[in-house]
């Protein structure tokens, strides 16, 4: 629910909007790009504080059409609480009479046109620089494939011995590039996530052998370097109606998060509950755990959760938020329980698709 | 010994693979484009070809393996497919191997452990 804030509104007009605010909003209309950007960042920091800013321009109640119309409230102070967008009113909530009232004869349907094409520019900006992002990042590969190549075939000893030293020094090298990997493929996700070219295409899986157990066959490395045993619960009879890359995705991310942040030669519980409307299902780790408090940031775009045992662990912030809108264009839910010191688990569901859907 | 042509047009990546695959005793040819993969494969009948998907264009590998299909000189020699494009790429509505004409399907960047071990299973011995 977002937290919109409290404003007093006091007779005769409305307060103006914060200065900043407003003197940015001058800008764009004039046509400032600049303005424009700073803006988008505005609208993005506050989206992830909890509030959207351009929801609350028009909370505001003044007419960026003419920058004239006053709010007025009969019974004095009128406080808005808790509106959505779709109760922005013209009405007052909280004494149903008040109207915004604008002396150039706009009304504030007039606002939230200009703040829509707003809306829409911004989109626009953040669906390019989103294809920018997929561009870039997908030319970042072959180069990154030659490293890869090159470096693994002399670490792993196949153009002959390394000194322990030698390879020490390798191996850091290789854990950099890992992680430029795996940042390149998160941000080829997250681009085709947000430029909105990504389609669900749904249909039965087996959930063992086309989803999990190959994601698990990519992922031995890694499982054995930490020395960790998946305990798989998962019946192979199991299906759920899924994209399977996209599926995957999120069983890639879940399994490595729980690898990356697991306890050295602890374990992983994969299970699947199979129920009449949808499947649950889930990924268990032993581990330091999650704090309560915690637990609700994690699936926000760039959250990185440090404690203090946690620090040195590299993360790109994105897996989760991946994760989540994976699930949630699959029309599940998606959320984590922990209990501090002991485990994490992440818990995801899929729907059973509805006859014809 | 067994021959492998590698087709890419990114010559550090040719080079490191060729490098890994000599030093696991394997014969490496290269070509840098799908034209003059065909005419590689041609005229050294390799045992195995490897091709990048996007080369000079990014169906250049894919219509290298047709080109490879179609011809009885080299329509028998296994292929493996290369590709830096991910999920949801223009490949994907027929993205199994089969379906593609090749033996299997590799996600470029990839570790020389992962290449071998599909290359063994391709030519059903070690180099």
């Amino acid at each position: 629910m977002p937290v919109v804030a409290q404003v007093d509104y006091s007779l005769p007009g409305c307060p103006p909007l914060p200065a900043a605010v407003s003197s940015l909003v001058a800008h764009i209309q004039k046509g400032n790009d600049k303005a424009l950007s700073l803006f988008a960042n505005l609208a993005r920091i506050s989206k992830l504080s909890g509030f959207d800013l351009i929801d609350d321009v028009v909370f505001y109640g003044l007419c960026i059409g003419c920058g004239a119309c006053e709010l007025s409230c009969p019974t004095g102070a009128i406080r808005l609480v808790d509106a959505k967008p779709d109760l922005m009113p013209e009405k007052c909530i909280r004494c149903g009479t008040c109207y915004v009232r604008c002396p150039a004869g706009r009304q504030n349907i007039l606002q939230r046109r200009v703040l829509r094409e707003l809306d829409e520019r911004l989109q626009e900006v953040s669906k390019s620089y989103m294809e920018l992002l997929g561009f870039v990042s997908h030319e970042l590969k072959n180069p990154l494939a030659s490293a890869i190549m090159g470096l693994y075939t002399v670490k792993d000893g196949y153009l002959g011995d390394l000194s322990p030293e030698q390879r020490k020094a390798l191996e850091t090298v290789a854990r950099s590039l890992d992680y430029f990997q795996d940042l390149v493929k998160k941000y080829l996700d997250l681009s085709r996530i947000e430029r909105g070219t990504l389609q669900v295409r749904k249909t039965p899986l087996v959930l063992s052998s086309e989803v999990v157990a190959p994601v698990l066959e990519g992922l031995r490395g890694e499982l054995e370097e930490k020395r960790m045993v998946v305990e798989d619960r998962i019946s192979p009879n199991t299906t759920v109606i899924a994209d399977r890359d996209l599926l995957r995705i999120v069983y890639d991310n879940l399994v490595s998060n729980a690898i990356k942040y697991g306890k050295e030669g602890g374990r992983i519980v994969l299970e699947a509950q199979d129920g009449p409307a949808e499947a649950v299902l889930s990924v268990w780790n032993e581990g330091l755990g999650i704090p309560k408090d915690k637990l609700p940031l994690l699936f926000r775009k760039f959250s990185r959760i440090e404690t203090p045992a946690q620090v040195r662990k590299s993360g790109t912030g994105l897996g989760l938020f991946i994760c989540k809108e994976i699930v949630e264009r699959h029309g599940g839910r998606i959320w984590a329980e922990s209990e501090e010191g002991k485990w994490a688990k992440f818990i995801f569901t899929l729907p059973k698709e509805k006859e014809g859907g | 010994m067994k021959r492998i042509l590698i087709v890419d047009d990114d010559p550090e990546f040719v080079e490191n693979t060729k490098r890994l695959l000599e030093a696991n005793f394997y014969e490496v040819i290269s070509a840098g484009s799908g034209k003059g993969g065909l005419e590689k494969a041609k005229e050294e009948k390799p045992d195995l070809i490897i091709i990048d998907v996007m080369m000079e264009s990014w169906s250049a590998g894919l219509d290298l393996v047709s080109k490879l299909q179609e011809d009885e000189e080299t329509k028998h020699i296994p292929r493996i497919l290369l590709t830096a494009v991910g999920i949801q790429s223009p490949l994907e509505p027929m993205s199994s191997p089969d379906a593609l004409g090749v033996r299997s399907i590799l996600q470029k960047p990839l570790k020389p452990d992962e290449l071998l071990s599909e290359i063994e299973k391709v030519l059903g011995s070690k180099g």
